[in-house]
């Protein structure tokens, strides 16, 4: 599908499909589309062209009411001028399903709040309740009427970061217990790996890269996917000859992986900083001599900067709690596994 | 020991830039007293003299001005009655008109478009009141587009209808301009919560909007009212001969009767009559709209 606004094209033919029970992430920095995406799956934004369906069903032009998606919103948007219960009980109210009377409405909305915990406050009402509380009480509330699909906004980014844990472990529980199918929007890579069947890297409307949490981390597609999740060094280099797996970087051959058949000619190589080994210098090995610019100690880890003889700099992460014995201006030799090492080409727009 | 000498004379300067600070309240005062409170009192004094109409001198009191309410209750009853059920339904039919307007100007995308929408709906407030009942003379007199329909040779001229919409026609642009900042500052992922929750276009007016905006609608009724209920042109040119409304009544004490002091107490018991109405529907809103009840109940039960 493709969503436009006046000109400015927010989702650019962007084609996916989520398998039921499954929980596609869509994952981008703020402006990439991944909003627009997801309100135009949900029917508040107008699709310019393409299509929706749920279950074989065209859903492309059915209004948001009818089309048996729920939605959490970042603001939590619950209704303020309703208790919790009555909040949760929206949905069974106006939800053209089966007529239900009162009292069954009451219990599949503590049921609801039951998933989320919040059993004991159905009485109150949102103004009194804790952020993570409200957030809970809006999952409970999207969950009571069996949606088909749950859409998530950036569900968990007003919270702070204990919060917000605690409330990605609780999702990621509920998400199994009800078998869940849902589309999840964030901007946070931990949020979106530890929830994420798959995960939909997005950049400027399109899917940059769309697989497996690990394979993204391990295979970025582009270079803005390694830039992006974990910050990899990229560093420019040419390809000798796309069979080899081999990259010339500042003068010298290195062993890598090529499994995005990069061809020969000028590319990038991307390296993850904690893949990176440090030595004393040496002549040999897989890596390349460097200069340490600057040593950073930061707990379970050291960052160490480094440049190379050609001028272009890195950053490596050196696991430990122990001060590192380098200092600025030591000479040192960086290695890596040839497998932690991934050939791209320049950034696709 | 110089901390505390030091700490001290700090304090004094505090304290003197406050009493300072104090005296820029005087301006503001003396406007709220000269020209708002000062009337007031004048015309409630007024309304217990005895002295003739253009005698500056309101001595000797006397209740003789309100005595006349006792005297002739009923007359003065079905007055006031029918000023505020005017006077009401015309707050109610302006905001039946101001509401869509309000929801069409608070969804415009474009902020010109948006200007030009607000500018116009409130140009009715830059036309003066004698100007804009005379229009509705013309339009709803024997030969005007509406006036042609009515069953008399009148046209609609001299019915409590042709009032009424001359006061809704008052009204619009006070509910509006309550109406626009709440509506504003409704969140509209309520609105998609809703929607998606299965709510329809109708559920989702009655059960969000309409809720979340009762406090400004309810201001705008309010303000209406009070406009309502003291203007003098719109029921004079528009409404009947007999039966006639507060307002006109004390005209005539001032203009045709001479008697300023039975005005004056005329007046000031329209305004409590208003007042009352208010305090009235604003306990009302307090009570009934469950925005107000969700607010006292998180206040009880504390954070």
């Amino acid at each position: 599908m493709t969503v436009s606004y006046k000109g400015f094209t927010a989702v650019a033919d962007v084609s996916f499909t989520v398998e039921q029970g499954k929980t596609l992430v869509l994952l981008g920095p703020s402006g990439c589309g991944k909003s627009s995406l997801l309100n135009a799956i949900a029917g508040f934004v107008p699709v310019t062209s393409g299509r929706i369906q749920l279950g074989g069903r065209e859903i492309t032009s059915v209004p948001p009411q009818q089309r048996h998606m729920s939605m959490v919103f970042q603001t939590h948007a619950l209704f303020p001028h309703l208790s919790v219960i009555d909040n949760v009980m929206f949905g069974l109210k106006v939800w053209h399903g089966p007529k239900r009377s009162k009292a069954e409405r009451r219990e599949r909305a503590m049921d609801a709040l039951r998933i989320v915990h919040l059993e004991d406050k159905a009485e109150r009402y949102p103004d009194s309740l804790s952020g993570g509380e409200r957030q809970r009480v809006a999952i409970a509330r999207a969950l009571v009427v069996n949606p088909e699909v749950l859409l998530l906004d950036e569900p968990l980014s007003s919270l702070d970061a204990r919060l917000r844990e605690e409330l990605r472990f609780e999702l990621a529980r509920i998400s199994a217990e009800q078998h869940l199918t849902m589309i999840y929007v964030t901007h946070d890579q931990e949020e979106a790996f530890s929830l994420g069947d798959e995960i939909a890297v997005m950049r400027a409307g399109s899917i940059q890269q769309r697989s497996s949490a690990s394979q993204i981390y391990n295979e970025p597609r582009t270079a803005f996917v390694a830039r992006f999740i974990g910050g990899s060094n990229l560093l420019k280099c040419t390809v000798p000859s796309a069979r080899d797996d081999v990259a010339q970087v500042s003068g010298r051959p290195v062993r890598c992986r090529n499994p995005w058949s990069v061809p020969q000619g000028e590319a990038y190589l991307a390296l993850r900083g904690h893949a990176l080994t440090l030595h004393a210098p040496v002549a040999d090995g897989n890596g390349l001599p460097a200069t340490v610019t600057d040593v950073r100690y930061m707990g379970a880890y050291s960052a160490v900067g480094l440049v190379l003889g050609d001028g272009q700099s890195l950053r490596a992460s050196v696991a430990g709690t122990r001060d590192l014995p380098l200092r600025a201006g030591d000479d040192v030799f960086v290695e890596w596994i040839p497998e932690d090492a991934t050939l791209l080409v320049e950034e696709r727009s | 020991m110089s901390d505390r000498t030091g700490a001290i004379a700090v304090r004094g300067m505090k304290e003197r830039t406050r009493r300072g600070a104090s005296l820029l309240f005087i301006p503001g005062i003396l406007i709220v007293v000269v020209f708002l409170l000062m009337p007031v009192v004048l015309l409630i004094l007024r309304s217990f003299s005895s002295s003739p109409a253009g005698n500056p001198d309101i001595f000797p009191l006397t209740i003789d001005n309100y005595r006349v309410f006792i005297q002739q209750f009923g007359y003065y009853a079905s007055h006031f009655g029918k000023t505020v059920l005017l006077a009401a339904l015309g707050a109610l039919l302006g905001a039946l008109v101001a509401y869509p307007l309000a929801l069409g100007i608070v969804t415009t995308r474009s902020r010109s478009l948006r200007f030009a929408y607000v500018f116009f709906a409130l140009t009715p407030l830059l036309v003066s009141v004698v100007i804009r009942s005379y229009g509705w003379q013309v339009l709803l007199g024997p030969t005007g587009i509406f006036g042609q329909f009515a069953p008399g040779t009148n046209g609609f001229i001299g019915t409590d209808l042709a009032v009424v919409i001359g006061l809704g026609h008052l009204a619009t642009p006070f509910v509006l301009l309550s109406l626009l900042p709440v509506l504003d500052n409704l969140d509209m992922s309520l609105i998609r919560a809703a929607r998606g929750l299965g709510a329809n276009a109708v559920q989702v007016f009655f059960q969000v909007v309409l809720t979340r905006s009762m406090p400004g609608l309810v201001s705008g009724l309010v303000v209406s009212f009070a406009v309502g209920a003291t203007v003098v042109v719109t029921p004079q040119l528009l409404g009947g001969r007999t039966d006639r409304l507060v307002p006109n009544l004390i005209f005539d004490e001032m203009t045709v009767q001479f008697d300023w002091n039975l005005a004056a107490s005329l007046s000031t018991v329209l305004m409590v009559v208003i007042a009352l109405v208010a305090v009235a529907v604003s306990l009302l809103e307090s009570w009934l709209s469950p925005l107000a009840r969700a607010r006292r109940a998180s206040l009880s039960m504390g954070r």
